[in-house]
């Protein structure tokens, strides 16, 4: 029979909405945690290209092509948090979408450098993805009702739209193929806002897992930090001044990870964003900030790692420390502090307002640093910054201000009890 | 309360055995999954030094390396399995041992090349952090206090010897390391299996061997890829590369497909009279995966030195297909295992058939020298899709899709 028919049988499959049936949360699942090790790849790559160029134009197209891989992962992961991705042929597109990616971290290095074409192409092959998968999602398994279908209508429509004008892109030479690709960036976000912040009926499971995926998504590129940091200092000999810079810079690390996962809600993506009841206006900007404040924290990580490396390897090699190496070190921490104060801002109950302003003290103490700190050594400034955050994790231990989960784990009964 | 009294009551009142009873699995905490992504850290070093020396010598020596290494690493993540981690000194506890990891990963290159000093210190440091830990549970209220008893005195039993190692010069320090890593092995089988009562924690240690499984495979794609720029490369590298990536795929597909997150169960079964059949099972699925990690890691080394050799346009390095095939090979076996112990137990033929492709790779990895990278990889990839399609064809449409 069969293949034909089954083959034609799988692509004929309505897709379906995720439907939770034992209100359970869902759990990320292990082709998407295997998507997410991918992403990291690109990740990676962008941490490196930053490594080499510790310039302030290096920074600010790290920044932007990080916003780009940012967004990619975003609506990647959007996707699957609505629809079921179970079906073999969904299966299949992800892996297919996985390979992309690798060609996406390659050529993520040239975008700026003669090889913007291949980056678009690359960026392209995902979209189209994408809007593929979306425009399968037309033909749901079970019954919409109106007010779903008008959303689907339109979150369709942006899908194809955002995705024309990157195409778009490929035919125009340099300076207006990023203009092209900031405009579709920018329509994309432009129009997920207003999507959510006007439509009352969305798509979307209360039970979503999104915030488990960009838990996930944290503490992979934590991970790749704690990889680059140890792979790239592995020269120094082991001497007990070493160990202690080694210790400073992974206790900076493990603050890190505290302060992301110490207030960790797993349902707070589904609680502010697909919410539907009478109180939807209010949550809904809320969401949308807890969702975009993310960009800041993953990015935050990723430079700090930069900045961690960089200030490892002068103080190895008894060096003075490039400016590149304090900039990306202190504004790194400042934009991931920045990032999680504003996406736990958002969740409910509310962070204490002194938990708030300490948080924003400590931004702006990491900006003094980065304008005034020019004459620290690499192992004082790295002392410095330790310090500073230790204070401020101690200080919140001590207010011990609504949060939510008392542990940062991810067990279910904790979260429901 | 004082900082002296507090101490103390949270080193002997606070450890318990890991018991939730809410409806569903316990699941890895976040400071679980990061202790694990450090661990990453050392298995890529080990992974480098294989890179470095290609060849039955280098194989040996990695193996062994990756042994003691993945050893702790069982030691300290079946800990945090068995006892709730949860206070704040348990929690001080992981994060020290993720520092001592770090330093462990800087002493892996020349452990068996005159630092193996360094090497047995980190892991030593380790051990002793572990057993500290056990001896807190000593202090635990418990209906299995004989089998704690045991299990802790092994314990200790087992970083004294590795301590000895460090007064001792290496040929009789590699000794005292695997008297070490086999009293440990073989001293918690027979705890499991000898005493009929035992501490029974809900587990969820499936999910950690699987998590372990994709970052180890995670960091493959990473190590295959990274650096690797596609603009300037020819069609014939991405073809390796598309095909390197296959083999990640089907690797993936075999472990997460018949994934069970209830393998590793110590709750007594219903027939009082088969519970220790049933944790002989545990045990061997356990251990298995050392097969299943090692492997992968082998195995990605030897994709990395392909899709390089076809990006420089170089013949393949002579160790290569050992190491590819090899790695290949002790993956097949350790998945195998690993699901044919798991209670939706694989049936025979899919282990034969497993088996059987292991013992092809073996015989290739002995006796065939390839030079060209397309060759050896792409061999590589028609065994594993055959292997792929028999299992899916067997069981037709039927079976879950692994979520």
């Amino acid at each position: 029979m069969q293949v034909s028919s089954r083959l034609g049988s799988w692509c004929q499959i309505p897709v379906s909405v995720y439907a939770d049936t034992d209100g359970g949360l869902r759990h990320a699942s292990w082709l998407e945690l295997f998507l997410d090790l991918v992403f990291v790849v690109a990740v990676a790559e962008l941490g490196a290209m930053l490594h080499e160029d510790l310039t302030l134009a290096g920074l600010v197209e790290f920044v932007a092509l990080f916003a780009i891989v940012w967004w990619i992962w975003l609506s990647l992961s959007y996707f699957a948090d609505v629809f079921d991705t179970e079906d073999p042929v969904s299966v299949a597109m992800i892996v297919a979408s996985m390979f992309g990616l690798i060609f996406l971290s390659g050529t993520v290095g040239g975008a700026f450098h003669g090889g913007s074409l291949a980056f678009a192409v690359a960026v392209l092959l995902l979209r189209g993805y994408l809007t593929v998968a979306h425009v399968r999602a037309r033909h749901l398994r079970r019954q919409v009702d109106a007010g779903e279908r008008r959303f689907l209508k339109y979150w369709i429509g942006l899908e194809i739209f955002v995705t024309g004008v990157w195409a778009l892109s490929l035919f125009v030479p340099e300076p207006g193929r990023y203009g092209l690709w900031l405009a579709s960036l920018v329509i994309s976000v432009a129009g997920i806002t207003t999507i959510y912040l006007n439509f009352r009926r969305v798509l979307g499971p209360e039970a979503s897992h999104c915030s488990e995926r960009f838990g996930l998504f944290t503490i992979l590129v934590l991970g790749e930090t704690v990889l680059a940091v140890a792979l790239g200092t592995s020269v120094a000999a082991v001497t007990p001044g070493a160990v202690l810079v080694s210790a400073l810079a992974f206790a900076v690390v493990v603050m890190v990870w505290w302060f992301y996962f110490y207030r960790y809600d797993e349902r707070i993506y589904g609680r502010l964003l697909y919410v539907q009841n009478e109180h939807w206006k209010r949550l809904r900007p809320r969401g949308i900030t807890y969702v975009y404040a993310h960009v800041l924290v993953h990015a935050g990580i990723v430079v700090t790692g930069v900045g961690i490396a960089v200030t490892l390897e002068s103080a190895f090699s008894g060096h003075a420390l490039p400016p590149g190496g304090r900039l990306t070190l202190t504004l790194g921490l400042a934009a991931f502090l920045a990032g999680t104060g504003l996406a736990q801002w958002m969740t409910l109950p509310e962070m204490d307002g002194r938990v708030g302003a300490a948080r924003l003290s400590l931004v702006g103490f990491c900006v003094l640093l980065a304008v005034g700190g020019g004459t620290l050594s690499p192992t004082l400034l790295l002392a410095i910054v330790a310090l500073a955050t230790f204070a401020l994790l101690c200080f919140e231990g001590v207010t011990h201000d609504g949060v939510p989960a008392p542990a940062p784990g991810r067990s279910l009964s904790e979260g429901s009890s | 309360m004082s900082l002296a009294s507090w101490a103390g009551s949270s080193l002997t009142g606070s450890l318990t055995v890991s018991t939730e009873t809410g409806e569903s699995l316990r699941h890895a905490t976040w400071l679980e999954l990061f202790f694990d992504l450090v661990f990453i850290v050392a298995l890529a070093e080990l992974g480098a030094s294989l890179h470095d020396s290609l060849g039955v010598a280098g194989f040996v020596r990695f193996a062994a390396l990756f042994a003691v290494v993945w050893w702790v690493w069982l030691a300290v993540s079946y800990y945090a399995d068995t006892y709730a981690t949860d206070d704040l000194l348990s929690r001080l506890f992981v994060v020290v041992a993720m520092f001592l990891v770090i330093l462990l990963s800087r002493t892996i290159p020349d452990a068996l090349a005159g630092g193996s000093l360094a090497f047995a210190a980190s892991v030593f440091a380790l051990r002793v952090l572990l057993t500290l830990g056990h001896l807190r549970a000593l202090y635990m209220r418990s209906e299995a206090r004989q089998f704690v008893q045991y299990w802790v005195g092994l314990e200790v039993l087992v970083t004294a010897v590795w301590g000895l190692s460090l007064l001792v010069p290496p040929p009789g320090r590699y000794g005292l390391w695997v008297a070490s890593v086999s009293l440990g092995t073989a001293g918690l089988a027979v705890v499991y299996l000898g005493f009929d009562t035992i501490e029974t924690q809900v587990s969820h240690f499936s999910e950690r061997l699987g998590l372990f499984t994709i970052l180890v495979l995670g960091e493959t794609v990473l190590g295959v890829s990274y650096g690797t720029s596609f603009v300037a490369l020819g069609a014939w590298a991405v073809f390796v590369g598309a095909l390197a990536f296959a083999i990640v795929v089907a690797v993936w597909w075999l472990y997460f497909d018949r994934f069970d997150e209830q393998a590793v169960s110590w709750s007594p079964p219903d027939e009082d009279d088969r519970w220790l059949e049933a944790r002989q099972r545990v045990i061997v699925n356990i251990y298995s995966h050392y097969l299943v990690h090692g492997g992968i890691v082998a195995m990605g080394v030897g994709l990395a030195v392909a899709v390089e050799a076809s990006l420089a346009a170089h013949a393949l390095p002579a160790g290569t297909p050992l190491v590819l095939y090899t790695g290949l090979a002790a993956l097949l076996v350790g998945v195998a295992l690993s699901h044919r112990t798991s209670p939706s137990s694989l049936g025979a033929r899919p282990v034969l058939a497993r088996c059987v492709l292991a013992a092809v790779f073996l015989a290739l990895a002995a006796g065939w020298q390839p030079r060209s990278p397309v060759v050896v990889v792409g061999a590589a990839v028609c065994l594993l899709c055959a292997l792929v399609a028999v299992e899916t064809g067997r069981r037709a449409v039927t079976a879950p899709v692994p979520g």
